[in-house]
């Protein structure tokens, strides 16, 4: 169960825990109590939102999933991505269980992209519950025109690389 | 003008394992849970659970180290710093600094829209803020070792960050130019 991506994370944990040490104050106490605290107060809803993600790829109709934003979908599949993801409430703890469900159901990755790219920077609910009352509307009007097009363009970017990797022709 | 206080909240870390969210999480469960057995049957239901539960042990290791690094990541860094560092630059290499420091800001939006206050109060451009907040969003470092990795792999998250890399600069550069008077008008009173 422990494979390489676990590895190289408990290394990196180490090298902070040194580079905490050197600091003057000695942080590292601190750093590790706060991120115990993190692990306890974020256990039991990643418990809960596996099981939730878990049924719901079990009753998504998948025929509906692929047809959307499958690997046929191309790039009217990205668009509906880019739409889908500004309206998925809550922070990485839904998005990414989310983005499983849906890659289970038979989404394909430049689509998960654009989806992942909406729900970080048109997410509906941030800019209700942060950005409009802490920098006002007129910022987040200016902030989401100047960011509306980035998930279909990261979309369409992750189908190039994929493009790329698998050397295959752009399936757009 | 001074800043908010200098070291990040650790707001993160406060939240009770068995607070509101933890209950809304909980009564999603058991309706998908009863959903997924009244539609699909027995069988698809002890799949799914047998499903989550081999992609826990695999999780737990990963998020546990993440989380970890996301707690002394939060005490290393001090607002003051990231504040002073994104502030006082301009241009392009004003929007390439944001970004970077979007990137490592560790949180939720707790903590990154009054780092945005006080970007601006120090003087960032909107370009930067716009840069800095989309990067925060999308490529939030905390994020992608917490949730990402563990859950879809090295290889998707590695492929989301090319695929990202340049949209915060794209986000910025489009900010400078559309013509919106100067913001802030809330931050300025902040």
């Amino acid at each position: 169960m422990v494979g390489p991506t676990a590895i190289v994370l408990w290394l990196m944990v180490a090298g902070l825990v040194v580079v905490a040490y050197r600091q003057p104050e000695k942080k590292h106490r601190l750093g590790l109590r706060v991120g115990v605290n993190i692990i306890a107060a974020n256990t039991p809803r990643v418990v809960m939102a596996l099981l939730i993600a878990g049924f719901a790829s079990q009753i998504l109709p998948k025929e509906l999933v692929a047809e959307w934003i499958g690997g046929d979908s191309g790039f009217r599949g990205i668009l509906i991505a880019s739409l889908l993801g500004g309206f998925i409430p809550g922070g990485g703890i839904i998005s990414f269980p989310v983005a499983v469900v849906l890659y289970k159901a038979g989404a394909d990755i430049p689509q998960l992209v654009a989806f992942l790219t909406s729900w970080s920077v048109l997410g509906i609910h941030r800019v209700f519950l942060f950005e409009v009352p802490m920098l006002g509307a007129r910022f987040a009007v200016m902030r989401l025109s100047a960011s509306v097009l980035l998930p279909p363009l990261s979309g369409v970017i992750a189908a190039v690389l994929v493009a790329l990797v698998q050397n295959r022709p752009l399936p757009l | 003008m001074s800043l908010p206080e200098t070291r990040l909240p650790e707001s993160w870390g406060k939240g009770k394992p068995f607070g509101r969210s933890f209950w809304v999480f909980a009564a999603l469960a058991v309706l998908a849970g009863g959903l997924c057995y009244r539609i699909k049957g027995e069988d698809a239901f002890i799949e799914a659970l047998a499903g989550d539960l081999d992609l826990f042990m695999v999780l737990l290791p990963r998020m546990a180290a993440a989380m970890l690094m996301a707690g002394l990541v939060q005490v290393l860094l001090s607002r003051a710093l990231v504040a002073r560092w994104v502030g006082g630059q301009s241009g392009l290499k004003g929007i390439c600094i944001a970004g970077l420091a979007g990137i490592l800001t560790p949180g939720g939006p707790m903590t990154s829209f009054p780092l945005v206050v006080a970007f601006h109060i120090s003087g960032a451009d909107r370009g930067a803020l716009v840069a800095y907040l989309t990067a925060w969003s999308l490529l939030g470092l905390q994020r992608m070792l917490v949730w990402e990795i563990p859950l879809m792999g090295t290889e998707f998250a590695f492929l989301r960050l090319l695929a990202g890399l340049a949209l915060p600069i794209i986000a910025g550069l489009i900010a400078r130019r559309l013509p919106f008077g100067p913001i802030g008008a809330k931050a300025e009173d902040a």
